[in-house]
């Protein structure tokens, strides 16, 4: 990711984080569903299991949120978000060995529930898959796409850029790279439900 | 029209899911917008290489829907929690206060015992006559100066008597045995009055 690149994403940060301290929460989905997977692959670092990193990442995106109106920015959000997943996910590891040595847990009571309040619901089909395929299929999906397509998309996922740059980049206006970039993702998604089924 | 206007709507999605149009990003989404989301994360984690091992479509809901549970449920948290920690507090503190109280009272009645007790024991003598040495006053009825201004022939004058006993007629071994030991009850009697006067001046 090129500086441009970094500052495009910090500065929508920025703008998602004020719009969440003046109380829209809408714009807090956005920065989870923009850092999820990372701050999972963050807590899979202190724990392998995925429901275990999940439950971390869910619990770090929940303070996160209720830290935000103290935070001043000093720091990239993502990094904040990070300090908190990373301080999480130690806490969790505490726990875990408190209850090891300190509780004699009977085994199902310990499985359907973790140590910091975040209930794992054992009664909700959750839409959890093996990602392995799902790559395989996202990539070939890219792979398909016409070019003036894939650049756009591929500028904005892999590089980075904002739409500005981009239209720059390729010189078409900002609503072509706006119209390419969704066209990109409907047909992406097309691919991905065919395989989910 | 319909489709182009949902098209248009998701487009706008796409581009507020990329930071852009902000302006534009609506109050609440639908399941339909927040699945296409999800979508979108996931193809994006997969080209940035990003992607865990499994991946959850209802990650992002999950969170939002607990934390509009929390929102719905602080002032409950907060009614439940604060009271049981001040109550709590107040326990504590009562607990405190009650011992302290107890304490103060034990040593009071430790004190009071102590110096009633010491009056009682040297108040056996109960002897209270004449005012010579008013400013003294007396303490548990004995007074210094009762001793000096007694009538009779019990009064013990000290040299004086002496004195005047040694020059009128010789005493006896016994007498004089008796007379020194009276002397000694006497001086004790004294020193017993100076150490009542003290502590009742003190006590006062």
């Amino acid at each position: 990711m090129n500086l441009n690149a970094t500052d495009a994403n910090s500065a929508s940060d920025e703008e998602l984080v004020r719009r969440v301290q003046g109380g829209q929460t809408s714009a807090y989905n956005l920065l989870v569903v923009k850092y999820q997977h990372k701050i999972i692959q963050v807590a899979q670092k202190f724990v392998s299991d995925y429901a275990d990193a999940s439950d971390i990442a869910q619990e770090a995106f929940i303070k996160a949120y209720k830290a935000l109106p103290n935070f001043r920015g000093e720091s990239s959000f993502y990094t904040w978000l990070y300090r908190i997943a990373v301080n999480v996910a130690k806490s969790y590891l505490e726990g875990l060995s408190r209850q090891k040595n300190q509780v004699d847990v009977d085994g199902e009571d310990f499985e359907s529930k973790d140590t910091h309040g975040v209930l794992t619901d054992a009664t909700t089909p959750d839409r959890i898959i093996e990602s392995e395929e799902l790559k395989k299929v996202i990539l070939q999906a890219v792979s398909e796409l016409p070019s003036e397509l894939r650049t756009a998309f591929t500028l904005r996922e892999v590089e980075g850029l904002s739409y500005d740059e981009i239209a720059d980049a390729v010189k078409v206006p900002v609503g072509t790279v706006r119209s390419r970039i969704f066209r990109a993702r409907q047909y992406i998604e097309s691919k991905m439900q065919q395989f989910r089924g | 029209m319909q489709i182009n206007k949902s098209a248009d709507k998701l487009e706008t999605l796409s581009a507020n899911f990329d930071g852009e149009a902000l302006d534009k990003l609506a109050s609440k989404l639908t399941s339909h917008e927040q699945h296409h989301l999800e979508n979108w994360s996931a193809i994006g984690a997969v080209l940035r290489n990003e992607l865990p091992n499994k991946t959850d479509f209802d990650f992002a809901s999950k969170v939002m829907n607990a934390i509009k549970k929390d929102e719905q449920l602080p002032s409950q948290d907060d009614q439940a929690f604060v009271p049981q920690k001040t109550s709590g507090l107040h326990f504590i503190s009562l607990k405190k206060l009650g011992i302290i109280l107890t304490e103060t009272v034990v040593a009071a009645s430790v004190c009071m015992i102590t110096i009633f007790g010491y009056q009682t024991w040297n108040a056996q003598d109960n002897v209270s006559l004449g005012n010579a040495v008013g400013t003294m006053g007396t303490v548990s009825g004995v007074n210094l100066a009762s001793y000096q201004n007694r009538a009779g022939g019990n009064a013990i004058s000290l040299d004086q008597n002496v004195q005047s006993a040694t020059s009128s007629h010789q005493l006896s071994a016994q007498e004089q045995r008796e007379l020194a030991q009276k002397r000694e009850q006497e001086a004790e009697r004294i020193s017993n009055y100076l150490k009542g006067y003290v502590l009742n001046t003190a006590s006062n």
